[in-house]
């Protein structure tokens, strides 16, 4: 053993082992990963008749609860944009700092299914299905590499899946894909989210009203002076840009929706009359300078609240199955109709479709093209 | 237990090795072994207890071997321990495919056997072979302690996945070996350039592969259906050279010396060639236990053509148990055989032809490796020569946008360039090797190399080995 300069590769390197090996005894485990939208491995439970399973979870625990591991990830990610690589965690990198998720060829044939037997179980209520759209399938002139290969073929089928049945199908993903300009749908979606902002969402909102007023299932059209927008200097937390750990610029343009007598309207978060709930109980708010999300300037995702306007035009009930996307347009539908009814079924909530149905005119189903919405189905299931 | 995991990185690797130094040297042995039964168990918690009969009986045959003298016992001795040993290759590697064939072709219903393939038989099944013919041959003595035989052929970090070292090559350095810092750091740069190559290379490129070739579908392209034969060609090259340079680098933190596995094989000019850089010590085994007992190419030309045969068609079926593996061995036995019919005219073809066509050809026999059925196979094959397209549509422009760097540098990687480059860097005055810059370097390799893929490491799933399923 001479040769001691063989300790400068054999000591670096034996630390930098033993160092992460202490830490990882130091440091407390992490519950959940919001760069990569998963929870993380915890230490397992043994089970002595599946051997082969623990020695794999504990491998699955060590990695993920590797010290600095968030630091690991978001320096994976900072190489990956440095390659100048497009695909990343599944994310698509457009040029001026556009993201888009990855896109998934969908399964339909339940959600439209149990819609259609529910259509036939309540003959009384119209019922509407307004595809709504994904970002990806709006911006196509940004998706250089044809990185969006489902939308499409999910739309087609949407579109032809209700043919002949007592379901009107409102096709906002075309509208507004086909309406506006590059420029003007880059106003309308948050460069760095899954999402549109309020603009893009009034514009659909607009969209199914009127729809619905051409095809008389409403008798009063929308009063666009009764809507109010408010541009919003707020630093904005986009749900992909997360993933990203915030690589991405945050300015972006924050745009909100509200009517102008919405301080009138009464919010209840139960079926029954009982004492109305303080609007920001339901809907978020923020102010210039905050750090904003989407959940958290829209409605949020509860499982149930309806909306109440005495005032409004059409003496109707509106029922809502939503996904995110209609989270901005509350406001929008609550200054035409009576009551609007908001369903987020992938929250549980002690509340039956039968007793949703009770009281509804019309059911308009908000999702958008890519999403088989299994949580939907089985509520109405 | 994967060489390129968290846990056998910052958790076994620095366990195992400040005990198996700190321990006097008479000691050493047993914590190499104690190590290794951990890690083989670790993967195979039940199945570690076949891998312990197995060196239990492989043991005893050795002591039968040492006690007795004349031929014909000892002749007999060795036949029971090739049964026996192939008889656990058959029930546990091979019993499905053969009750599943002889179904299929003679319209019979036996029962498919449902047996876990343990992890590295046909590794660890090979080197207890090639200790008994070490023995029977008088290549090496009996090993009369059962714990030494027992580390020979579980040493962890060659028992999963090779290479396949043959017992009289080591069986001094079990007795008798030398352990110092130069070979200890050569070892961890060795080990670091493995991590590299497993890590940064085949883990990434091989996502791109697994993308292109799907069991049941066929590319949409011609020019899709090549970026993915040579993408996995890159990868079963990173990902099992890489692991050799890793076991060979760990083997070397312990005072152990093995064999090279891997030289460069993308640049050979021949089939024959490409199999004397490929899986070096498989060859090897083959040639020094198979193939030179059957005559090798002392003998009649007929006869040597049978000797390829044979061995080709035992390279195949060691591989897996499946018709693809044994078509691949059979094919290479068919470009072997054209070789040695051709002889020296081969040599008047120029050199980058037939560089260019070995590199095809060997790519063709990917296909074959690669695939999980011959119709697979075929149509893949087609489809290369744009005879035939499937409807595997994949974004092959994305693909190569995102990757062309790793491919390109996955590419200079695989030849000889590189080390070329490190060696003139070495001669150069101030990198001698006695003086701190070389070792400064080598410093910054090491420590740059094991963030790099701990990064990579940390936040990636896809870390499979091709050659564990062998």
């Amino acid at each position: 053993m001479k040769n001691k300069k063989a300790l400068l590769v054999i000591v670096p390197f034996f630390a930098i082992l033993l160092i992460f090996f202490a830490l990882s005894f130091m440091d407390s485990d992490k519950d959940y990963s919001a760069e990569e939208v998963r929870t993380l491995a915890q230490f397992p439970m043994m089970d002595l008749n599946q051997p082969q399973y623990i020695t794999s979870s504990i491998n699955d625990y060590v990695t993920d609860q590797f010290p600095y591991r968030s630091f690991f990830v978001k320096m994976y990610t900072i190489f990956e944009l440095q390659q100048g690589k497009k695909d990343i965690r599944d994310i698509y990198v457009a040029d001026d700092q556009w993201l888009f998720p990855k896109t998934y060829l969908a399964d339909f044939t339940q959600l439209t299914g149990h819609v259609i037997k529910a259509s036939l179980t309540y003959p009384d209520v119209t019922f509407c299905y307004a595809i709504l759209p994904v970002k990806n399938y709006c911006l196509p002139d940004l998706d250089n590499y044809q990185y969006d290969t489902a939308s499409a073929e999910n739309l087609a089928i949407l579109q032809n899946i209700f043919k002949g049945h007592r379901v009107q199908v409102i096709d906002v993903a075309d509208y507004m894909r086909n309406s506006f300009s590059t420029a003007e749908k880059e106003q309308q979606w948050y460069k760095t989210d899954y999402h549109w902002n309020a603009s893009g969402a009034a514009s659909a909102a607009e969209y199914i009203i009127d729809q619905m007023f051409q095809a008389k299932i409403i008798s009063a059209p929308l009063d666009q002076s009764r809507l109010q927008f408010n541009n919003i200097d707020a630093l904005y937390q986009g749900d992909l840009n997360r993933r990203f750990s915030n690589q991405f610029s945050m300015h972006e343009n924050i745009v909100t929706v509200s009517a102008i007598d919405c301080e009138n309207y009464r919010y209840y978060l139960s079926a029954d009359d009982s004492q109305p709930v303080a609007r920001n109980t339901i809907i978020g708010s923020a102010n210039d300078g905050d750090v904003v999300d989407y959940n958290g300037i829209y409605t949020y995702n509860i499982a149930y609240y309806r909306v109440v306007n005495s005032d409004a035009p059409e003496k109707k009930t509106l029922v809502i199955f939503k996904d995110s996307l209609q989270n901005p347009t509350t406001d929008v539908f609550s200054s035409v109709f009576e009551q609007v009814v908001v369903i987020d079924a992938r929250n549980k909530e002690a509340v039956t479709f039968a007793n949703v149905m009770k009281n509804a005119d019309i059911v308009l189903f908000m999702l958008h093209q890519n999403n088989p919405a299994s949580e939907t189905e089985a509520f109405i299931k | 237990m994967v060489f390129s995991s968290i846990f056998f990185l910052y958790y076994f690797l620095p366990i195992v090795m400040l005990i198996y130094w700190a321990v006097p040297y008479r000691a050493k042995n047993y914590v190499c072994l104690i190590a290794s039964l951990f890690f083989y168990a670790w993967g195979e918690p039940v199945l570690v207890l076949l891998m312990i009969g197995s060196i239990v009986v492989n043991y005893f045959f050795g002591l039968l071997l040492g006690h007795f003298s004349e031929k014909g016992q000892r002749k007999g001795i060795l036949a029971v321990s090739v049964i026996f040993n192939l008889a656990l290759l058959g029930v546990f590697k091979y019993s499905a495919f053969v009750v599943g064939s002889t179904n299929s072709l003679f319209n019979t219903t036996f029962t498919v056997p449902e047996i876990a393939l343990p992890l590295g038989i046909s590794f660890f099944t090979f080197q207890a072979m090639s200790y008994v013919f070490d023995v029977y041959r008088g290549n090496a003595d009996v090993q009369r302690n059962f714990f030494k035989v027992a580390l020979y052929i579980a040493a962890f970090p060659k028992v999963i996945q090779g290479p396949i070292v043959q017992y009289h090559t080591i069986a001094d350095q079990i007795d008798h070996r030398t352990i110092s810092l130069n070979k200890v750091a050569s070892g961890i740069i060795k080990f670091a350039i493995g991590l590299g190559k497993k890590v940064l290379f085949a883990n990434v490129i091989g996502q791109i592969a697994d993308s292109i070739i799907v069991s049941g579908s066929t590319p949409s392209t011609t020019a899709t259906a090549w970026l993915g034969i040579i993408c996995y060609a890159l990868q079963i090259y990173f990902d099992f050279s890489g692991y050799s340079d890793m076991a060979i680098g760990l083997a070397r933190m312990m005072g152990f010396e093995f064999e090279e596995n891997f030289r460069y094989p993308y640049i050979s000019k021949s089939a024959s060639e490409f199999w004397r850089r490929w899986h070096i010590s498989m060859g090897a085994w083959f040639r020094d236990y198979l193939y030179i007992p059957l005559g090798g190419s002392r003998c009649n030309r007929l006869k040597q053509i049978r000797n390829i045969f044979i061995v080709w068609l035992a390279t195949g079926i060691w591989h897996g148990a499946g018709w693809t593996f044994i078509i691949w061995g059979l094919y290479f036995f068919v470009l072997l055989t054209i070789e040695r019919l051709l002889g020296e005219r081969l040599e008047k073809i120029p050199s980058l032809l037939r560089h260019a066509v070995t590199l095809i050809l060997v790519l063709f026999s990917w296909v074959l490796f690669r695939s999980e059925t011959i119709i697979d196979a075929v149509n893949y094959i087609l489809c290369m020569i744009g005879i035939k397209v499937g409807e595997l549509t994949v974004n092959s422009s994305l693909l190569l946008h995102d990757n062309w760097l790793i491919l390109v540098l996955g590419i200079i990687g695989s030849t000889p360039l590189i080390a070329k480059l490190a060696r003139r860097l070495c001669d150069q005055p101030l990198m001698q090797e006695d003086g701190n810059i070389y070792w400064i370097m080598r410093m910054l390799f090491v420590c740059g190399m094991l963030c790099l893929c701990t990064i990579y490491m940390a936040n990636s799933t896809y870390n499979p080995f091709i050659y564990f399923r062998f």
